[in-house]
């Protein structure tokens, strides 16, 4: 078994528009801590798969596709083994999302600047993984799994379901020694508010850097899971900022050592099998223009009567993006003509674990009912391959909130996800 | 509130004996990491608290009555706010026993010291005072906070790995007014034995590697290790190997725990009141069965031990039956030196607002501090080899076990609620 893991730097130039906030009104003003794309390759048994966790907002399936494209005739890994995943950092640039021509893209007006980085961005991708399956060294390969409070929560409500898995897969040399660990954890990189113009990698990027400090020469690639539904509101001191983001990435980052610790590395080969497949998804019927302009009143009513009691600025935040949630249905309605989307989820097989990619922001609920059938040694990797938005869960569709209204699918989406992935895992079979 | 945290090499020289394994022929052959004295004081509401962790096997009553008088001659601190701990590393050197009087100097299997060893005591005790000194010296306003967790896959009950043991892990944070980090005290309960009687070379074993990660994630803080209750826990039924990077291995695994809790705390600027009180403890020596009962104990665990080497047994239980023989043929010597009734010793407890530190004379058994918590509360920091060392302090339920320490003990069955109670007491009179 031969494992590498490689960090390549996507910085771009000040001044570019940054991604994931509607509120931010001009470019990025500088970097405060760079970006990066991170990439592990692992063969075994005469098969390699690869996966690539990029500091954005999120990647899209045309992106993708090229990029497998140039891995596989420059490795011959095949296309569906080849992951490529987002940290859905929301402050990173918006232009990794250039290409994007669905009804997720952004509005803004394209420039020449934004065409050269995402063209850079893919090269640098598929170059992280080819130079990641050019280093390939022996390694043992560990898994371990372990539960951590205080950093994510349902972010509608603090005691609602919530997956708090912190899944790691490590590759160590045999001399013990760790090549790289891969963490898989999920709530939003949203502790940077949408007021900070300096281009990070959010609390992700700290959690990797405690990891890299404890085991010099290694790398840790932060892998994002089923965070639609779940962020740090409801546990971020104060207004959030870089020192809240170094906390709570702190913490993870812990927990990630106490994995890598805990974990017991073995060399014996494992099969690898990886499968992509369509994924349809059902738009939604968004209600007649006068019932969304009534919506986008009564939240706004809701939202001033909050403001005017002056209550809890949680609970203001909540109100705000709900409102924003209601505004963007409205828009919605207007920008999307099909009555589907097509995009593609994707199972590869190492051994028994899984890695199950969701083109989009998926809630905890779907991750759940995906790992009660994969079984818990299962890596959920949202924001992968495609942008599809907000997938939201049966029981996230029971809550108002800003991702209820945001989700431009309608109910069957939970199901249909899950029924493909489990699809795609047994024809492994 | 104000804090000061230093730390002192106490590294000695090439050669010098070490302490905690009786099967080491030979001084140390070299330096693996440098063992260090962790120092913190605490300045509140006008009172004071000073607290050494010392990288050895143990401390003894007389060198810390020493550096008390003369810390307190020197500074505030009064005599009973200052507490002298070991981490009880077993890869450190015996010379910081050389003041031991009593059967203390017995309990340690110390061979003759020489010269070198009485300049290394005299040393070891100047840098304990001239540390704390430096610290009070140096002190400047912070914020402080407490929080508690619970950590698998470190020490178990070594005994039993399914038998009890307190898992505790108590972080105090204790950092400067813009929310720098810049001292935390770490106290958790697991003999610092990973690295075994094979190795000659001085090490902290995996508290050092603790205070490392903690150090290192947040740079010009001072992380100080106090053992806690581990007379009967130890990485026997989970460590890997007897190696520095098994002793890594465990050291992050509780330093990363550390970080969860330095992380998850929420400090508080105000006031806290100090208070602390001494209290003899005595303790009674035990009535050792005829030589003839003690030479036949001796015969038969040396044959379940031949058995279990014979057999290919479980390396883990081989480890524990062959030192269960070395604690047998102990108290067949013990019952030849030993001669008093009782040991006199002592007790503290420092109380910093709502946090207890008991400190414990000797190796105590989880099971002690558990009923010492229980009437305390859980902000208890129980610090074993703290301020003296008179050997293994078995709880009640250790002694219905078999094994080393059972044997090693010289103290009767009394001797767990004779600690309790001198802890409750002391409790009691601070209220």
């Amino acid at each position: 078994m031969r494992a590498s893991f490689k960090t390549i730097d996507i910085a771009g130039t000040v001044g570019m528009l940054m991604s994931g906030f509607n509120e931010r009104d001009h470019g990025n003003e500088g970097i405060h801590d760079p970006v990066q794309v991170d990439a592990m390759v692992i063969e075994s048994a005469g098969e390699a798969f690869a996966l690539a966790s990029c500091d954005c907002i999120g990647v899209q399936l045309g992106s993708v596709k090229e990029i497998r494209q140039v891995v596989s005739d420059a490795t011959g890994i095949q296309p569906e083994n080849i992951l490529i995943s987002a940290t859905h950092t929301h402050s990173s640039y918006q232009a990794t999302r250039y290409g994007a021509t669905d009804f997720m893209a952004d509005s803004t007006e394209k420039r020449e600047i934004d065409r050269v980085y995402y063209e850079l961005f893919k090269a640098k991708v598929a170059g992280a993984i080819i130079w990641a399956y050019e280093t390939l060294e022996e390694a043992h390969i560990g898994y371990d799994r372990s539960f951590l409070e205080g950093l994510g929560t349902n972010r509608n409500d603090p005691n609602g379901y919530h997956d708090q898995s912190v899944n790691i897969l490590k590759a160590e040399r045999p001399d013990g020694s760790l090549i790289g660990v891969l963490v898989n954890y999920s709530c939003h990189p949203t502790v940077l508010g949408w007021q900070n113009y300096l281009i990070s990698s959010d609390y992700p990027g700290y959690a990797r850097k405690l990891v890299q400090q404890a085991f010099p020469g290694s790398t840790c690639i932060f892998l994002q899971g089923s965070s639609g539904g779940a962020s740090t509101r409801f546990t971020r001191r104060g207004s959030g900022g870089f020192a809240e983001a170094e906390r709570l990435g702190y913490l993870l980052g812990a927990e990630t050592i106490k994995n890598v610790c805990n974990s017991l590395a073995v060399s014996a080969d494992q099969p690898i099998h990886a499968q992509t497949g369509d994924l349809v998804l059902q738009v939604k019927d968004f209600g007649t223009d006068e019932f969304l302009l009534k919506q986008i009143e009564d939240e706004t009513n809701h939202l001033r009567q909050l403001e005017a009691d002056q209550a809890d600025p949680k609970l203001i935040r909540k109100q705000y993006v709900t409102l924003q949630g209601a505004e963007r249905t409205y828009q919605m309605k207007k920008n999307i003509q099909a009555d589907h989307a097509t995009s593609e989820t994707q199972v590869i097989r190492f051994g028994d674990i899984n890695f199950v990619a969701i083109p989009g922001e998926p809630f905890a609920e779907i991750a759940r009912d995906i790992k009660a059938q994969l079984g818990e040694k299962t890596f959920i990797a949202g924001y992968a391959n495609d942008t599809l938005g907000y997938l939201v869960s049966k029981e996230g569709l029971l809550t108002d909130g800003y991702e209820k209204f945001m989700t431009a699918f309608d109910a069957s989406t939970h199901d249909r996800i899950v029924e493909t992935a489990v699809k795609l895992y047994q024809d492994q079979n | 509130m104000r804090a000061s945290f230093k730390t002192i090499d106490i590294t000695g020289s090439i050669g010098m004996r070490m302490s905690g394994f009786a099967e080491r022929e030979h001084g140390n052959v070299g330096v693996h990491d440098p063992v260090l004295v962790k120092i913190a004081v605490i300045e509140s509401a006008g009172s004071y608290l000073a607290m050494a962790a010392c990288d050895c096997i143990g401390v003894d009553l007389n060198g810390v009555s020493e550096i008390r008088r003369i810390v307190s001659e020197r500074t505030p601190i009064r005599p009973e706010n200052i507490l002298i701990a070991a981490t009880h590393t077993h890869a450190s050197y015996q010379a910081v026993t050389y003041g031991a009087t009593g059967f203390r100097t017995r309990m340690l299997y110390e061979p003759k010291m020489g010269e070198q060893d009485r300049a290394y005591y005299e040393t070891f005790k100047a840098k304990i005072i001239g540390g704390i000194i430096w610290a009070y010296e140096t002190l400047e306003e912070v914020r402080v906070g407490y929080a508690h967790s619970t950590l698998e896959g470190l020490g178990t009950n070594r005994n039993d790995p399914h038998g009890y043991d307190d898992n505790t892990v108590n972080v105090l944070r204790v950092e400067r007014p813009d929310g720098a980090l810049l001292g935390a005290l770490v106290n958790y309960g697991c003999h610092p034995t990973v690295l075994p009687w094979q190795n000659y070379l001085i090490s902290a074993d995996y508290p050092g590697y603790t205070r490392d990660l903690v150090q290192q994630t947040f740079p010009g803080s001072t992380c100080m290790f106090l053992q806690g209750t581990s007379g009967g826990a130890s990485t026997r039924f989970t460590r890997r190997g007897n190696t520095f990077e098994e002793a890594q291995r465990f050291g992050y695994l509780l330093g990363a725990e550390a970080l969860k809790l330095l992380c998850h705390i929420e400090t508080h600027a105000e006031e806290l009141p100090i208070s602390a009180k001494l209290e003899n403890l005595v303790l009674k020596v035990k009535s050792f069965p005829s030589d003839e009962f003690l030479l036949n104990q001796i015969d038969s665990v040396k044959s379940r031990l031949k058995f279990l080497e014979e057999t290919n047994a479980d390396e883990r239980e081989t480890r524990k039956q062959y030192v269960t023989l070395l604690g047998a043929e102990r108290t067949y010597q013990m019952k030849q030196f030993i001669r008093d009734e009782q040991a006199e010793t002592q007790m503290q407890l420092v109380k910093l607002g709502e946090l207890n530190f008991i400190t414990i004379p000797g190796e105590p058994f989880a099971e002690i501090g558990r009923d010492i918590k229980a009437v305390m509360g859980e902000k208890t920091f129980v610090l074993g080899y703290t301020n003296d060392y008179i050997g293994y302090l078995v709880s009640n339920e250790g002694l219905l076990t078999e094994g080393y320490e059972k044997f090693m003990t010289p103290f009767d069955a009394t001797t767990h609620e004779r600690i309790v109670d001198t802890a409750v007491r002391l409790y009691r009179d601070l209220a």
